[in-house]
């Protein structure tokens, strides 16, 4: 039984208030259920971690629990190891995030080409970012043992005396900010293509018809319009850059020494092998705070830099 | 289709122009609620040719309220349905999601055993699913217990059956990690079902995720398990948090155990020690690990060379075989509390230094005496110059792939671990490879020593079942079968370790494996690592000091001092002592 209804003009009006309210209920029954995740997942843990950091807990000595105040807090400031993670941290962002940047920028240009072969390429260099972290670690983890892995050995063949991978902090810092690099230039790369492709073609037969180079096409009409997507990839890489573990658990355990110890390992390290669970959430809270310090800073940069376009 | 219109010479008239669609063929369709004043329609028929119509007279305002959507669903409150559906659905998985979780691993089902008594002692080396070989076993060495008579039961499966009545059809909940000891208890889940009744859920992880695991739910007092697994080190932690029990009330309850079939003095010594804390017993010993001295006979016989008994001889050694295609010598270093801390007590007790002024009066720590400067440095300049240039993050895994692969001429690694240096299908080497006590410093021999435990949580709520199982899994008769099913080796009672099954099983070509093992434990201290509840965190941060060292980051002085400056300052805490 179907037919269809025809409204006359005063219903209409009549109907859309009514529609606009009873929209308003379906959509707020429909934000319940991310309601629902969203608060148990993160707002519930968050509150209980505050909460704790508070306390003085170790779960193996339980006659010292209680109340402390800032006491962690003070801890915390005063802890060479704390203040080496976050520099730690910090190298972490700075060199692999920018180094995906100019890669994936690189590689979106290069392959943006409607060529058959250049769009069977473009697959395998997603490839990477699919594999989860922890096989990644464990590919790279053979591929860096000094005398009988892979990567030394190919060097050789060139002539080239491969050296000693994660086993100096300096190569250590290198071989992960490497495999970060590795894992992650394909995100760019994707939003960078995907902008490239949603580009309006008539700015680049103008500047063809006056006679631009490349370059200047690059410099005053690609680039330009690129930017907003690469500050979106680059909000995102920063974020995400903070919060690399597999690698690092698999690869170095945060040696040698403390060379590779993030802020995030050594929460979990204090949390889950010394159980020290109030001093674990207060650097837990710190590594919030410095997320969402740099989100914020971020996003006030980033509408400035859209409003100024 | 209903539609009702004055006349049907409209549609006629109009013809091709408009065509009333039924609902659902519009992009956006939309089904009726019995609702139809509130209904938006699709409307297929632009407005203004509907003004048209209705100015021109043909179509009457009366006759749109008779054109009625007669589907009886409107899409929001198809949209409102979907919603509520949802949420339900969610919640329904939320709140099954957060019950107790059902054992993950599959445990052996509980399969219907024929009521047969469980094997004899000493089963035959090919033994497959149990039999019931009848043989009465050959009497073993002095302190071998009474084997049973043909058909009879081990007396002290005997004594756990008895006990085991009131239980019967009770299903525990244990965890354990992946290793052969596990895999033997695993293969004999069904013996134990058709023995008690009791049936057994096995977790297993990997080892560090146990203990994590373990951790976690101890702490939370869930109740998860009935049996836990302690991993080496880790009973005085345990029982400090108090969140196993003391084993004093099972073991003097004769209704739970019959002491002379448990046999404690069948246990070796250091095992049986490593369960204990503040002198009382928390755990019975599953396994005992120690570290021996694995080398290449030819590569040391080509430099002419002795196999190296003290540390000066080891580094001298050391010094004649380094090459740049073959490291001398191969040794975890990794930065974890089981990676360099497991290995560098050899050394560091070797040269006579103490954990503490005077374990467990004074406990003041003496990380920077200058035995324990001297120990780091040694080690520092062994592993840095003569080490396997994965030195830094070399786990046990590394250093069998260096040693099995020829790229280092000696190494310190697990005694359970043999198997996989002296298997030709392994090892490249295996039948040049040697295998020694480890060496000995001015202060004497200190070979490595880790006591495993089965442990009672506190708020397990079957512990008398726990208990037997616990007796169960200890008991000779499991251990030998185990052996003999899964090649588990380090077992801790030493009735066991005299079985000629046993010892047959367990010599590779002609290598005694299980002298230098047995010597290397019988030499052991329970002391090796510190057995205080502070242990990971000490471990590891040594581990981190001997890395640094290592890798040159700091000197051996100013590891070892920024060590005791940071232990010292721990143990202040923990309420060892005021300053």
């Amino acid at each position: 039984m179907r037919s269809a209804t025809v409204l006359s003009a005063n219903q209409q009006a009549r109907s859309s208030r009514r529609l606009r309210r009873e929209e308003r209920a379906t959509y707020f029954w429909f934000l319940i259920p991310s309601l629902v995740v969203l608060g148990t997942l993160s707002i519930i843990p968050l509150c209980t971690t505050i909460y704790l950091s508070l306390q003085n807990l170790n779960l193996t000595q339980p006659f010292l629990s209680g109340f402390a105040g800032l006491a962690n807090f003070q801890r915390m400031a005063a802890d060479p190891v704390f203040w080496n993670s976050i520099v730690v941290a910090v190298i972490f962002i700075l060199v692999p995030v920018g180094a995906q940047m100019l890669l994936g920028l690189a590689l979106a240009l290069l392959l943006y080409n409607k060529q058959p072969i250049v769009r069977i390429s473009r697959s395998l260099f997603i490839a990477p970012m699919v594999i989860p972290p922890v096989i990644a670690g464990l590919i790279w983890k053979i591929l860096f043992i000094p005398n009988l892995g892979g990567l030394n050995f190919f060097l050789g063949l060139i002539g080239i005396a491969g050296p000693n991978w994660l086993e100096t902090p300096f190569w250590a810092i290198v071989s992960i900010c490497m495999v970060a690099i590795w894992e992650n230039t394909p995100f760019v790369m994707l939003l960078v293509l995907a902008a490239l492709e949603s580009m309006p073609e008539e700015p680049f037969e103008a500047a063809r018809v006056d006679g631009a180079s490349s370059t200047q096409t690059f410099q005053f009409i690609t680039f330009p319009q690129l930017v907003p997507v690469l500050l979106v990839a680059l909000l995102f890489r920063i974020i995400d850059a903070l919060g690399i573990f597999p690698v690092i658990f698999i690869l170095t355990g945060g040696g040698p020494g403390r060379a590779t110890e993030p802020l995030n390992y050594y929460a979990y390290t204090t949390g889950f092998t010394y159980l020290d669970i109030g001093y674990a959430s207060a650097l837990a809270l710190a590594l919030f705070v410095l997320i969402a310090g740099i989100s914020v800073a971020f996003l006030r940069f980033k509408l400035r830099a859209v409003e100024v376009e | 289709m209903k539609v009702q219109l004055q006349s049907d010479g409209i549609r006629q008239e109009l013809g091709q122009e408009f065509r009333l669609q039924p609902c659902w063929d519009s992009p956006l369709w939309s089904f009726g609620f019995f609702n139809r004043s509130s209904e938006i329609s699709f409307n297929s028929i632009p407005t203004p040719l509907l003004a048209d119509l209705k100015l021109l007279g043909i179509i009457h305002s009366k006759d749109w309220e008779e054109i009625v959507m007669d589907c009886f669903l409107s899409r929001r409150a198809f949209l409102r349905l979907a919603g509520l559906v949802m949420i339900s659905t969610s919640t329904v998985l939320a709140a099954a999601c957060s019950s107790p979780p059902a054992a993950p691993t599959a445990a052996l089902a509980p399969t219907t055993v024929p009521a047969k008594p469980t094997v004899q002692p000493t089963p035959p080396p090919q033994a497959a699913a149990s039999s019931t070989a009848a043989s009465a076993p050959a009497p073993a060495a002095t302190g071998a217990p009474t084997t049973s008579a043909v058909g009879g039961l081990d007396p002290q499966l005997k004594a756990i059956q008895a006990a085991a009545k009131p239980y019967n059809g009770a299903t525990l909940n244990v965890i354990s990690f992946n290793f052969p000891y596990n895999d033997a208890i695993k293969a004999q889940l069904d013996d134990f079902k058709s023995l008690t009744g009791i049936t057994v859920k096995l977790d297993v992880f990997s080892e560090a995720d146990m203990v994590k695991k373990v951790a976690v739910e101890l702490a939370a007092g869930t109740g998860a398990y009935d049996v836990a697994y302690a991993d080496g080190g880790l009973i005085p932690q345990y029982a400090q948090a108090k969140w196993i029990e003391p084993l004093e009330p099972y073991l003097n309850n004769p209704k739970l155990t019959d002491k002379d079939a448990l046999d404690v003095a069948d246990f070796l010594q250091a095992p049986w020690e490593s369960g204990q804390w503040n002198k009382q017993q928390y755990g019975l010993p599953t396994f005992v690990g120690t570290q021996l001295f694995y080398y290449r006979k030819d590569i040391l016989q080509k430099n002419g060379l002795n196999p190296p008994d003290t540390f000066d001889d080891l580094m001298a050694a050391a010094k004649k075989i380094n090459s740049k295609d073959l490291s001398a010598f191969a040794i975890r270093d990794n930065r974890d509390q089981a990676g360099a801390s497991w290995p560098f007590p050899i050394f560091y007790l070797g040269y006579g230094a103490q954990w503490f002024k005077s374990f467990p009066t004074d406990m003041h720590p003496t990380l920077d005496s200058p035995e324990g400067i001297k120990a780091c440095a040694y080690w520092a300049d062994l592993l840095s110059h003569y080490g396997i240039p994965n030195e830094a993050t070399a786990t046990f895994d590394d250093v069998i792939l260096a040693f099995t692969q020829g790229k280092a001429a000696m190494a310190i690694e697990g005694a359970p671990l043999a198997a996989q240096f002296l298997n030709p299908a392994k090892s490249k080497f295996a039948d040049q490879t040697g295998l020694k006590l480890v060496p000995k410093g001015p202060a004497g021999r200190f070979p490595p020593f880790s006591g495993h435990n089965w442990s009672l949580p506190v708020s397990s709520k079957q512990k008398e079942a726990g208990w037997l199982f616990m007796q169960w899994a200890v008991s000779r008769s499991v251990f030998l079968k185990g052996s003999a099913k899964a090649g588990n080796v380090a077992v801790t009672r030493q009735s066991v370790w005299k079985d000629p099954s046993f010892v047959k099983a367990f010599t590779y070509g002609g290598q005694n494996l299980l002298d230098a093992f047995n010597q290397s434990i019988a030499q052991a201290n329970a002391q090796y690592r510190p057995t205080i509840p502070e242990w990971p965190q000490l471990g590891d941060n040594l581990a981190v000091a001997l890395n640094e060292a290592v890798t040159g980051q700091k000197t051996p002085d100013q590891a070892m001092h920024d060590l005791e400056k940071d232990m010292t300052a721990l143990f202040q805490k923990a309420g060892y002592y005021k300053s």
